[in-house]
């Protein structure tokens, strides 16, 4: 015989999970949703950063140039490029010495590699040959995560790397 | 014989009890996800604006009162309150090769639901958070 009062038990009860399933799906969606805006907001936050670098280095070729010819440096060399890099990262990011920016979004920048290159070399970041003067560039950007912050640190830190050729740069 | 009330009863209360407490934590759940996103969004459309508008200040060797009108309509268009907007930048024209720079301020006013204390109804608790973005560059002028 049938036993209807376990089959309205297991029937809500099956209900019950059904909703607790949906729901939680509805949690995972919100999650992964949030995750991927967060990640394209992320790279396009990113690739400023790579055009500023651009920039940055851009302008200290003409700046460096312009002094150069006008007789205020006596040559330029991969320091005085360096120092313009840096001092720029600096005002840009509101960086400290230490390139840390304390309680802001882009919190910290190290400079991994910044090298001038001007003769015939390998690029090590992307493996291309090098055959003009060219300003190699490589920073390390540690984004602030909003929450677990300790243990997303690692994984808001991003690589960027830009070369500028120099002899391209229009004066 | 057998007595379904009872076992209907209890599903039929619980089932919209689990489904209101879930609403619940998952509109907090929003409302975090929502907060914790959007200083990235704003801070990123901020950016974008800074990096066009310095890329023209270095033509003009400034920034020309035409174009600062124009980068206040595109960040009133991409939903910045332009009240709460301060741009900072070089205001005379520079010869080529001398630095300019761009700096824009704004203060978001970041609002977070905040539950009552002893009640389930909740108030807005206002924060600002002030962006900053700076760009500096040298003329082409």
């Amino acid at each position: 015989m049938i036993n209807l009062k376990s089959l309205e038990d297991s029937k809500g009860e099956a209900n019950l999970l059904l909703i607790i399933v949906l729901l939680g799906f509805v949690v995972m969606f919100i999650f992964l949703f949030s995750t991927a805006v967060l990640v394209s907001h992320i790279n396009a936050i990113m690739y400023t950063v790579k055009v500023d670098m651009f920039t940055i280095n851009r302008s200290a070729v003409i700046a460096l140039n312009k002094k150069y010819e006008r007789g205020e440096i006596s040559s330029i060399n991969r320091d005085a490029y360096y120092d313009y890099f840096k001092k720029v990262l600096q005002y840009n990011y509101k960086l400290d010495n230490n390139l840390e920016a304390g309680n802001r979004l882009i919190e910290k920048i190290d400079i991994l590699q910044y090298e001038y290159y001007t003769g015939s070399t390998v690029d090590d970041v992307t493996g291309k040959a090098i055959d003009e003067p060219t300003i190699h560039a490589q920073i390390g950007v540690r984004v602030k995560p909003i929450v677990f912050r300790t243990t997303f640190s690692e994984l808001f830190y991003f690589r960027i790397h830009q070369d500028v050729k120099v002899n391209r740069i229009a004066r | 014989m057998f007595s379904i009330k009872s076992s209907r009863g209890s599903t039929a209360l619980t089932t919209p009890l689990v489904i209101a407490i879930s609403l619940f934590f998952i509109a907090l759940l929003l409302v975090f996800c929502v907060n914790a996103l959007m200083p990235f969004i704003w801070y990123e459309k901020l950016s974008s604006h800074s990096l066009k508008y310095i890329f023209v200040m270095e033509e003009y060797g400034y920034l020309t009162p035409d174009e600062r009108n124009n980068l206040l309509i595109e960040l009133a268009s991409s939903g910045f309150d332009t009240d709460n907007v301060t741009i900072s930048a070089t205001v005379t024209p520079i010869e080529y090769g001398e630095p300019i720079f761009l700096e824009i301020v704004y203060n978001y006013d970041m609002v977070t639901p905040a539950l009552n204390e002893g009640s389930l109804s909740t108030t807005e608790q206002n924060s600002t958070v002030v962006m900053n973005v700076s760009r500096q560059s040298i003329s082409k002028r």
